[in-house]
């Protein structure tokens, strides 16, 4: 790494300094720097800190700067990957290209190891059903695509996934919307078949009249979205209640002294029962 | 056995993204925390389904399948149970197997332990 200890336009104080990015944002920019100087979580000041001492004891060397806050700015700026700016705002506040340079090296690796723990993230909620799209600095979309084990997320719950990758960003929920294509009469009988069902349960479940349904069965009616999709709920509620009451029993059967055995034999005090 | 170890192969190239599956019913389990067995880890392609489903025969007869997609890998584990009221077990018992995660069939979120 190059180390340049040639600090230019001394002269200016962090005030000034802010103040020249905010301008520049405000001139050259379509977007409000100064919104992120608001405090946020989780910084990691200490770690910029540490790092920045190794280059130079900044504190003797510009007593007029508030470190502290500099640190802050910095990082929030890192946490946004705001990194052209980053680099700029640092080399406007007069530090020119050596703190750049140091800086660099370590936000950049920092933040490449942060987007492959991304992608992995974005991969696995893939797997989940959920599409997870980054539209620019600032969004990040969700969409549910499928329904895995008969969870349908709210536009909340969306949110808060989504969130968990991306903490600063404003999130577009698209909850999930179903595809009725797949529901013909062959898969309701087949689904009829599957949960012991028969016509007369459907018709006093879910008020339809015989007639209708022989017409729906028959192919002479064809259904529309809305009864596709009452069907598709229906079969699901038996679905989830099935599998559900199945799991309760299960759990129950096994024994909870065979279930435990491990933690006796662990002799793990901090999780015995 | 050759006859599940076709349906289990069969189901996982149907559900590529991973499953987890009772054996006795050979339908998939929706709920609970799902912990994998250390003895059966690393198991990956049809050759391991064997190992694997012997394993679960004698464990609570539950398959997992998921895929690695940081290698691309599908892997195959014999699988424990918990109820969710219970992740603190599942967790220790998590630690007790070597994982590093265990996950959350009913709220479909993974748990680093």
């Amino acid at each position: 790494m190059t180390i340049k200890k040639n600090i230019t336009d001394k002269s200016k104080t962090l005030k000034q300094l802010q103040k020249d990015i905010e301008i520049f944002s405000d001139e050259s920019c379509s977007y409000n720097f100064i919104e992120h100087w608001k405090p946020v979580k989780n910084l990691k000041l200490e770690k910029i800190k540490t790092d920045l001492k190794e280059y130079i004891n900044f504190d003797n060397v510009r007593p007029e700067i508030d470190w502290d806050k500099l640190y802050e700015y910095l990082e929030v700026l890192n946490n946004s990957k705001e990194y052209n700016k980053l680099f700029l705002g640092i080399g406007m506040m007069g530090f020119s290209e050596w703190i750049c340079e140091a800086f660099k090296e370590n936000l950049v690796s920092n933040n490449s190891k942060n987007q492959d723990s991304i992608d992995v993230s974005i991969k696995n909620y893939k797997k989940l059903g959920f599409e997870i799209e980054q539209l620019d600095n600032d969004t990040v979309k969700i969409t549910q695509k499928r329904i895995i084990n008969g969870y349908i997320l709210n536009r909340k719950e969306l949110i808060e996934r989504a969130k968990k990758i991306f903490p600063n960003a404003k999130i577009l929920p698209v909850r999930y919307s179903l595809d009725v294509t797949d529901i013909t009469p062959e898969w309701i009988q087949d689904k009829m078949k599957e949960f012991g069902l028969n016509t007369n349960d459907l018709v006093s479940q879910i008020a339809l009249d015989k007639s209708s349904l022989s017409l729906f069965f028959s192919g002479e009616r064809k259904m529309n979205k809305s009864v596709k999709a009452l069907f598709f709920y229906y079969f699901l509620t038996y679905e989830l209640n099935r599998d559900f009451r199945e799991h309760l029993n299960q759990n129950d059967d096994s024994g909870k002294l065979e279930k435990y055995k491990f933690i006796i034999d662990k002799n793990s005090s901090h999780y015995s029962t | 056995m050759e006859q599940l170890i076709e349906r289990v192969w069969e189901y996982s190239q149907k559900n590529p993204d991973g499953f987890t599956l009772n054996l006795e019913t050979l339908r998939p389990v929706k709920f609970g925390i799902s912990v994998a067995y250390l003895e059966t880890q690393d198991s990956h392609g049809i050759e391991s389904l064997e190992r694997v489903i012997n394993h679960a025969l004698q464990h609570g007869k539950i398959v997992g399948g998921w895929l690695n997609v940081e290698n691309g890998k599908f892997y195959f584990d014999s699988v424990k149970i918990f109820k969710n009221s219970e992740q603190k077990f599942a967790e220790a018992f998590g630690i007790s197997q070597n994982q590093i995660a265990i996950f959350d069939l009913t709220n479909l979120e993974e748990i680093k332990i």
